[in-house]
């Protein structure tokens, strides 16, 4: 069990390690040492689980260890900088005024096409609009154009704008969801009315009602199998 | 903070407690061995009822402990040490000396790689 728990430490440290000379682009989404953690944890579990000749704790040791492994990683990365930058890495600045770092692109192993593709995903497809363009440490491209290509804003436009705030749920498929009805400060005898104004007879008919915080009421009645099939 | 000394902790239990059965293991398996090579010799000198009496002890100490050692190691290195003792114990009956020595120490040699499986040496971990 000992070897389990000093392979389990050495292997991960090594997984983590790999992972962050792949580079950025590998990443996806997660941090290195989270990634690591979810392809390793997947495997450990099913060993014990399909092989009945395997003790469990062959798997609950290094799992344990992983998620301390994990937990102090984060922490550790949390209020050292110096170990953010050694475990995730720092940003690149791939576009700098609207031309190409080709060295950066180089060192993060980031190819011509994919940063246009992710340009594209921004919806920018002209390289000279952009100012900045930030190859993130969980791989994703940030764009920041130049001023003068951002589109304006209704406050620089001197639009009058109403905050309608977050919409909440009243009636989901035909129930009503109490919870939300208090918390939006109306009552049931409230919302039969609204019901009834919108042409249905109960709420066991309402597909979906919202209300948001300015008393907007936006409802959607169930429709019927005809309907459904049309 | 306090999630850093959580998981600091759960590693030094862990730590703790898999070089703990490290060395419970050796103990139990260094007391049977001990004891077989003694069953050995006196079978050697013709005390079979001694000898028997002996290695029945050392079967019945590993069967109190067999959920203990279910648990912790691999079962099939576990069933095989099980043949191996019931092979033992029929040439003691037999009182077939070649025998009983070559399956007396198979079964050292089983106990042994078992204990040395669980030690934290450099070979094991590479």
């Amino acid at each position: 069990m000992v070897i389990a728990f000093i392979r389990t430490i050495i292997l991960y440290i090594l997984i983590i390690a790999g992972i962050r000379l792949m580079g950025k682009r590998q990443v996806g989404e997660l941090e290195p040492s989270e990634l690591v953690l979810s392809l390793l944890i997947a495997d450990l579990a099913a060993v014990p689980m399909q092989d009945f000749g395997i003790p469990l704790l062959t798997g609950v040791i290094p799992i344990l260890t992983l998620l301390s492994m994990t937990m102090i990683f984060s922490v550790l990365t949390m209020r050292f900088v110096r170990f953010r930058i050694l475990m995730c890495g720092k940003p690149s600045i791939v576009v700098r005024n609207g031309t190409p770092d080709q060295k950066e692109m180089h060192r993060n192993r980031f190819t011509v096409d994919e940063l246009l593709e992710d340009l594209r995903m921004n919806g920018y497809t002209d390289l000279s609009k952009i100012k900045y363009a930030i190859l993130e440490t969980n791989g994703q491209l940030s764009v920041l154009p130049y001023a003068s290509e951002k589109p304006p804003s209704a406050h620089q436009l001197s639009v009058k704008t109403h905050e309608s705030g977050l919409p909440v749920i009243l009636i989901s498929d035909g129930r009503v969801l109490e919870n939300n009805l208090k918390t939006s400060g109306h009552d049931l005898a409230w919302l039969e009315e609204q019901v009834n104004q919108h042409h249905c007879s109960s709420p066991a008919h309402v597909f979906l009602m919202t209300v948001d915080e300015l008393g907007q009421v936006k409802l959607f009645p169930k429709q019927t199998a005809k309907e459904a099939g049309a | 903070m306090k999630h850093l000394w959580i998981a600091a902790a759960i590693l030094f239990v862990l730590l703790g407690g898999t070089l703990g059965n490290s060395q419970y293991l050796t103990s139990i398996i260094g007391g049977y061995e001990q004891q077989l090579t003694r069953a050995q010799q006196l079978a050697s000198r013709g005390d079979w009822d001694e000898s028997e009496r002996i290695t029945r002890q050392v079967y019945a100490d590993w069967e109190k402990h067999g959920f203990y050692f279910h648990s912790l190691l691999r079962h099939v290195d576990i069933d095989e040490i099980l043949l191996t003792f019931h092979e033992v114990q029929e040439y003691l009956k037999l009182e077939e000396s070649d025998q009983y020595n070559a399956a007396n120490a198979k079964l050292i040699t089983q106990l042994g790689l078992l204990a040395e499986m669980e030690q934290l040496t450099l070979k094991n971990i590479l």
